[in-house]
């Protein structure tokens, strides 16, 4: 299903056209100089795929397209930092917007990326903390504590709660990744305050993780999270957000909006782009008022135009994040893209002992 | 002892010139997909000089995972030892029906796909699994037994799916035992523990050697068994070599590779020269 939307076969097709319009040119000796202007161009879009980018491509990317007939949106999946970054250094790079996570977009990564024309987006119209220089929130996700009502006796509310077995007992459902939110839920569960958590005392929360070393179950993938919960083999996970709510459909799963850290999707601009102030405009659009309403009614994820979330719709959804930003531990991307590999290895030497 | 069937079979081979043409498609196959891919791999694990090499090397988290990857192996080779021999001697006693109906059972999960069966034995034994909530559910138990994201679990599901590959080997060594061999091991007055150690173990340690080693070198690459049913403590190489590549980190990606392939060797290497020297020593 992935693959019918999201890009190769039309992006094939428009290749073919592509080819036609040229050659056509080219026949008739008439004017080849495609880049005059407002000429046509055309704008490659990557997105994770799936789902997610099945109401991505409903919500602003297929609508776009047909609102300028100036530009034509191609499709592709999964972004790839590694590819992105490849792409750029041979200087020609497919994708003209891509999204990506947290770790990639910021400012010690500018050499792969664009800065955002705020000329063209409208900076005020982001919900704050979500528009900076290389990137622009596409949603606002987050990773959140979820349990089931069903094993515990209590429902946890604190950060500590989290790492209480005595109160709590049962399975943790954790994501096996340093920057996946975990190493922060410790410190704080052990007493640091969100304002004093960067840089992270990375000693002191694997330390605070160990009392619940034997307790924990690491997944590796999404789905992984949401199957551990609606199974109840784990009575708690720290898990992402649109799992969580899953999950809630067929278990008893609540979910603590007490405890969540910040966990989004970005929008940038690969250096090179050929087609750089299309897809200022793109991202212009998908984070405009109605697009961001429509997403909505679409994924479970909070939205980061400020009308759309005061929308009826959204304001009244007790399991959207945009709803909950004032109990948010917000993550610093920029700390965890300086010291991500650092700090991987000794999570995985911590993990392995 | 060469029978002159053998020798018909081998003539024609040598006399037809050209004879080994006939073996030219696997070694093409092998130098295309083998030789040259594992020649690239070098090449691309050394993008950044010897410097991967030695980071690899005395990175304890790599060093670890090397250890764990041989340990489990090695009981996987040592338990499916445990077990086969005793099942493919029951074969090679049995009458012609009851044997093929155990080599029916030992095939069987064969031919099932190794994700799914490390997907079912998630199922079985998990602490919401089959086993688990039958236990605490009769009251036997009050807590899950920690089956899975243990190293108990791992060994379950890769004994499950080595079996065939130790048990196999072992029967058609068993198979060619001469049985007038233990019949004049009998009439001389062997006791019949006497007569297994020193006349039939030795007759199928080709069968044990054949099979520990396809076992063991199999069992080393293994990815999605470990990851599945194991914990973090019980990470195998090649869940790390994934990761690497997912990564994009192609040359410690590659070096991992090349150590891993060059400690198999080395370690082969090793048994082979013991095996032979044993054997010298009692012929």
């Amino acid at each position: 299903m992935t693959s019918a939307r999201g890009g190769r076969p039309r992006r094939l097709a428009s290749l073919a056209v592509a080819t036609l319009a040229v050659t056509g040119l080219a026949a008739c000796g008439g004017d080849s100089d495609a880049d005059s202007g407002s000429g046509d161009s055309e704008l490659t879009v990557v997105s994770y795929g799936g789902g997610y980018q099945e109401a991505q491509a409903q919500a602003f990317i297929e609508p776009f397209d047909e609102a300028n007939d100036d530009i034509t949106v191609v499709q592709d999946s999964p972004t790839d930092v590694s590819k992105l970054q490849a792409m750029v250094e041979a200087g020609n790079p497919q994708w003209d917007v891509a999204l990506v996570a947290n770790d990639f977009g910021n400012d010690s990564q500018k050499e792969w990326l664009t800065p955002i024309d705020y000329s063209v987006v409208d900076k005020d119209a982001i919900v704050e903390g979500y528009a900076d220089t290389y990137r622009v929130a596409a949603d606002i996700e987050g990773t959140v504590v979820a349990y089931r009502e069903d094993k515990l006796d209590a429902a946890p509310e604190t950060w500590a709660d989290f790492f209480d077995t005595e109160k709590f007992p049962g399975k943790r459902a954790v994501n096996k990744y340093a920057a996946g939110g975990i190493l922060e839920a410790a410190l704080l569960a052990d007493g640091v305050s969100p304002e004093e958590l960067y840089p992270l005392d990375v000693d002191r929360a694997l330390a605070k993780l160990d009392t619940i070393k034997d307790d924990i179950i690491w997944w590796e993938t999404a789905a992984q999270s949401q199957q551990l919960l609606e199974s109840g083999e784990a009575a708690l996970g720290f898990v992402w957000i649109g799992r969580a709510v899953d999950a809630a459909k067929t278990a008893p799963v609540k979910i603590n909006w007490n405890t969540w850290t910040s966990q989004d999707a970005y929008w940038v601009v690969p250096k090179g782009s050929d087609a750089e102030e299309a897809a200022m405009e793109f991202i212009a659009f998908a984070t405009s008022k109605e697009p961001q309403e429509e997403l909505a009614t679409l994924l479970p994820y909070g939205v980061v135009n400020v009308e759309a979330a005061e929308s009826e719709a959204v304001a009244a959804d007790p399991n959207r994040p945009s709803n909950h930003l004032d109990t948010q531990v917000r993550m610093d991307d920029q700390w965890w893209a300086d010291n991500i590999d650092d700090v991987s290895d000794q999570f995985n030497e911590w993990l392995l002992g | 002892m060469t029978s002159p069937a053998s020798a018909v079979r081998r003539a024609p081979l040598r006399a037809v010139s050209g004879g080994w043409l006939l073996a030219l498609p696997a070694l093409v196959f092998l130098a295309v997909l083998f030789l040259w891919p594992l020649l690239k791999m070098g090449q691309e694990s050394l993008t950044d000089g010897f410097s991967t090499y030695s980071d690899v090397l005395s990175s304890t988290v790599y060093r670890r995972v090397f250890w764990t990857t041989a340990a489990t192996a090695g009981l996987v080779t040592s338990i499916c030892l445990l077990i086969g021999f005793p099942y493919a001697y029951v074969m090679y006693r049995s009458s012609r029906t009851t044997r093929t109906l155990l080599l029916a059972v030992v095939l069987l999960p064969f031919w099932s796909s190794l994700l799914v069966r490390s997907f079912a034995w998630i199922a079985l034994l998990q602490d919401s699994g089959l086993i688990n909530q039958t236990l605490t559910g009769v009251g036997i138990l009050d807590e899950p037994l920690p089956l899975i994201r243990t190293q108990l679990g791992v060994l379950v599901g890769m004994v499950h799916i080595m079996l065939p590959y130790m048990v196999l080997p072992l029967f058609a060594t068993m198979l060619r035992i001469d049985d007038r061999l233990l019949l004049a091991a009998t009439s001389l007055g062997a006791s019949p523990w006497r007569r297994f150690v020193r006349v039939f173990a030795p007759l199928s340690a080709a069968g044990i050697f054949a099979g520990a080693l396809l076992v063991f070198t199999i069992s080393l690459g293994f990815y999605i068994t470990p990851a599945l049913l194991g914990g973090p403590r019980q990470t195998m190489i090649g869940e790390v070599i994934a990761d690497e590549v997912q990564q994009f980190a192609l040359p410690t990606a590659s070096a991992l590779g090349m150590v891993l392939l060059a400690g198999t060797m080395i370690l082969l290497g090793i048994v082979v020269t013991a095996l032979s020297r044993a054997k010298e020593r009692t012929a």
